[in-house]
């Protein structure tokens, strides 16, 4: 009975000891099981090296950061759970969440409630379009991305070949592929190329030859491809074995995982995929970051790492800012947001119909000797780009 | 019997109560009133007619489609989108059974499987239709009465009104002459057959009602979560889950789909917030636990028991 009484007193002081430690708690939700805790154990990696790194200078407003961290287990209706968690909490925002189908709903639900946001890992368009004043995202979106695709194409249109011209889409019935195919076709318009092939196909589709031999046929310049992972391997090792050849290729999403390299080999040389950052990118502090990233996870860091850690930099930097850690404080100073980190430079901003997203430069970068190297836009590029991409038979 | 809307007017008054109570915990609630009404509507065709489905995304993806489309594309208010969503799933279940209710046994299952596909497949690539694979957002809803719609206790309200008509229906079913008829079927069709109950009639019968109120449910989820997605409402996973909980609850029985709901959507809310990333291993133990200890659910498996009891008891005279 005496040890009862004993636990019941010491309870109520063990439940509000995580309050004493940290003094300003930062939400996050993230996918930590499900299908996407792979991508979401490397946004939880690139946060905690930013969190240590905000600690060590001295924390926000003098005081400790903490995450207080929620698990969406990859799915909508548990993400809308941990906002209400976190809310009890009183957090000053939220960051979260990787796949579009989970932020979205968030960013209805805490618009709706007025908690600032600050999107994790999803890219789709329709998060900051038309938007809300209360989401922002430092990282890129399909416009971007898709435009960042095509100003290389023109890059390599006015400086190595003039005659580029015809386009090949393929991309999977995602949403991510879908909206990227949808604003490339729009562009290739627009910047008069024209559009050869276009197909989409169902995710987990693993034989693409009778596609590819199809765009075979027709011969184009450019192949632009979205895929993730397994579907971008199949597709590298195929193009190769139906001999299809196109003086630029483009692989977006699949090809930019250190793993590509590594399943696909050789053939992935000269294959081009455009990323949020780079560890041979020319910002400063590049280097300092990638050695930091990589000693967290212990292997390769990607983009997913380098979003993680600029999330929680921007949030960090609008707390500090912030006259309080009231929610519509914490908002406008987000709205004011000026930072430079080693991964990008962020502004929220408001064109083209978005708002409070950040008009990223998206870097492309091409597999040279079985590396990532960033080519483009040219004053951020490492190297220089390797065109045209040889035919099978030559190399 | 009575005893039942007893429990029932209880659960309602306990369930009106709460927002009160625990204002801070409503999107929990939502979800777990909407998997109880989606199981118990799926418990009429597949526990109380026997025809396991495993396609029953597809009416919750028809009702939400119907509302998110219907207010983000055409204007319509989400209370005629829902029976438009409630039409049109009757009429597919009317189709789907017509093609499908020849097969027996795991044919049946594969097959709503392979028709779940489909309507995936379509909302994904019939654009102009369904927005595409893009999804679509609802950024706009109608105020009746000054109701914001989009507020947590209104979408709550709705859930707890949908979960309490579904579980009314199936009681008002499992003693009207129709519900006798699907037992008869479930058991045996030839011998219902041979009493004069024509088993396909019943069956499409119960397939349409199940259908429906699925996509009742689904309008609700539309609203609920404001933006949908094909890939996740047309899930492969969302009809599992749907049909596991019925069957984990207990299949043929009334509570059963609500017991199995508030365990499932309720452990998993726990374990989610208390176990991190081991919370997805902890749910799958606890679903293997009730399947080998509990194989006729948790309530199918102590209902049994007393109904064998009172047999045991009437038969000692």
């Amino acid at each position: 009975m005496k040890k009862w009484i004993a636990a019941a007193s010491v309870a109520p002081w063990l439940l509000s000891a995580p309050a004493v430690l940290a003094d300003i708690e930062v939400g996050v939700i993230n996918s930590l099981s499900g299908p996407f805790a792979a991508f979401g154990e490397r946004y939880q990696a690139g946060m905690e090296v930013a969190l240590e790194e905000i600690n060590a200078s001295g924390g926000v407003k003098g005081e400790p950061l903490a995450l207080a961290v929620q698990d969406d287990r990859s799915e909508a209706t548990s993400a809308l759970a941990a906002i209400e968690s976190l809310n009890r909490q009183d957090v000053p925002l939220i960051m979260g969440s990787y796949a579009s189908s989970i932020t979205g709903p968030m960013a209805q639900l805490m618009t709706r409630q007025e908690i600032p946001l600050i999107v994790l890992g999803s890219a789709d368009n329709s998060i900051t379009k038309p938007g809300s004043p209360w989401v922002f995202r430092a990282k890129h979106n399909s416009s971007i991305v898709a435009e960042s695709y095509f100003d290389y194409f023109d890059y390599l249109r006015e400086n190595f070949d003039d005659s580029l011209e015809t386009v090949a889409m393929l991309y999977g019935n995602g949403a991510w592929p879908e909206s990227l195919a949808e604003e490339g076709a729009r562009l290739a318009e627009e910047r008069g190329y024209e559009i050869v092939g276009d197909q989409s196909y169902d995710q987990g589709t693993s034989d693409f030859r009778p596609i590819l031999n199809r765009f075979r046929s027709e011969e184009p310049d450019i192949l632009y491809v979205v895929a993730y992972a397994e579907d971008g391997v199949a597709i590298a090792r195929q193009m190769r074995e139906v001999n299809l050849n196109a003086k630029a290729v483009a692989i977006d999403t699949g090809a930019a995982l250190p793993s590509f390299i590594d399943q696909v080999g050789d053939l992935s040389e000269y294959v081009a995929t455009v990323v949020s950052w780079s560890k041979d990118v020319q910002y400063e502090g590049v280097e300092d970051l990638y050695e930091r990233l990589k000693e967290k996870t212990g292997e390769e860091p990607t983009f997913y790492e380098a979003e993680g850690y600029l999330a929680l930099r921007v949030a960090a930097d609008a707390l500090e800012r912030a006259e309080s850690l009231e929610r519509s404080d914490v908002r406008d100073a987000l709205a004011e947001t000026d930072l430079d980190t080693p991964v990008t430079h962020v502004v929220f901003e408001s064109f083209d119909g978005f708002q409070g997203q950040n008009p990223i430069r998206s870097l492309v970068l091409q597999i040279q000797d079985g590396e990532h190297v960033t080519v483009f836009p040219d004053d951020l590029a490492a190297e220089d780009v390797r065109f045209p991409t040889p035919e099978w038979d030559e190399r | 019997m009575k005893k039942h809307y007893f429990i029932l007017a209880g659960l309602i008054l306990l369930g009106i109560l709460y927002p009160q109570m625990f204002p801070g915990y409503l999107s929990v609630a939502i979800t777990l009133l909407l998997y109880a009404g989606w199981a118990t509507a799926w418990d009429i065709l597949g526990g109380w007619a026997g025809q396991v489905s495993l396609g029953h995304a597809s009416f919750v993806g028809l009702g939400a489609y119907f509302v998110a489309v219907g207010t983000a594309h055409h204007e319509i208010a989400p209370w005629w989108s829902i029976l438009m969503g409630l039409v049109a799933a009757a009429m597919l279940a009317y189709l789907w059974g017509r093609l499908t209710f020849k097969l027996k046994g795991p044919y049946f299952t594969l097959s709503t499987i392979a028709i779940a596909e489909i309507l995936r497949l379509i909302a994904i690539n019939e654009g102009w239709l369904t927005g595409g694979a893009t999804g679509v957002f609802i950024m706009v809803l109608p105020e009746p009465f000054g109701l914001d719609l989009f507020s947590r206790q209104v979408n709550y309200y709705l859930a707890l009104a949908f979960a309490a008509t579904t579980v009314l229906i199936v009681m008002l079913i499992s003693r009207s002459k129709f519900g006798y008829q699907l037992r008869a079927v479930r058991e045996d069709e030839d011998s219902a057959m041979a009493s004069g109950i024509n088993p396909t009639t019943v069956k499409l019968k119960a397939f349409m009602i199940s259908g429906a109120l699925a996509a009742l449910g689904g309008g609700i989820y539309a609203i609920f979560l404001s933006f949908i997605e094909p890939h996740i409402i047309f899930y492969l996973l969302l009809s599992v889950q749907i049909a596991l909980t019925a069957i984990i609850g207990g299949r043929g029985t009334i509570w059963g789909p609500c017991v199995g709901a508030f365990l499932l959507v309720g452990s998993g809310e726990v374990f989610r917030t208390t176990f991190a990333e081991a919370n997805m291993l902890i749910y799958g133990l606890l679903i293997m636990l009730v399947v080998m200890f509990m194989p006729r659910g948790i309530v199918g498996e102590p209902a049994r028991y007393l109904i064998r009891r009172a047999y045991a008891k009437r038969a000692q005279g």
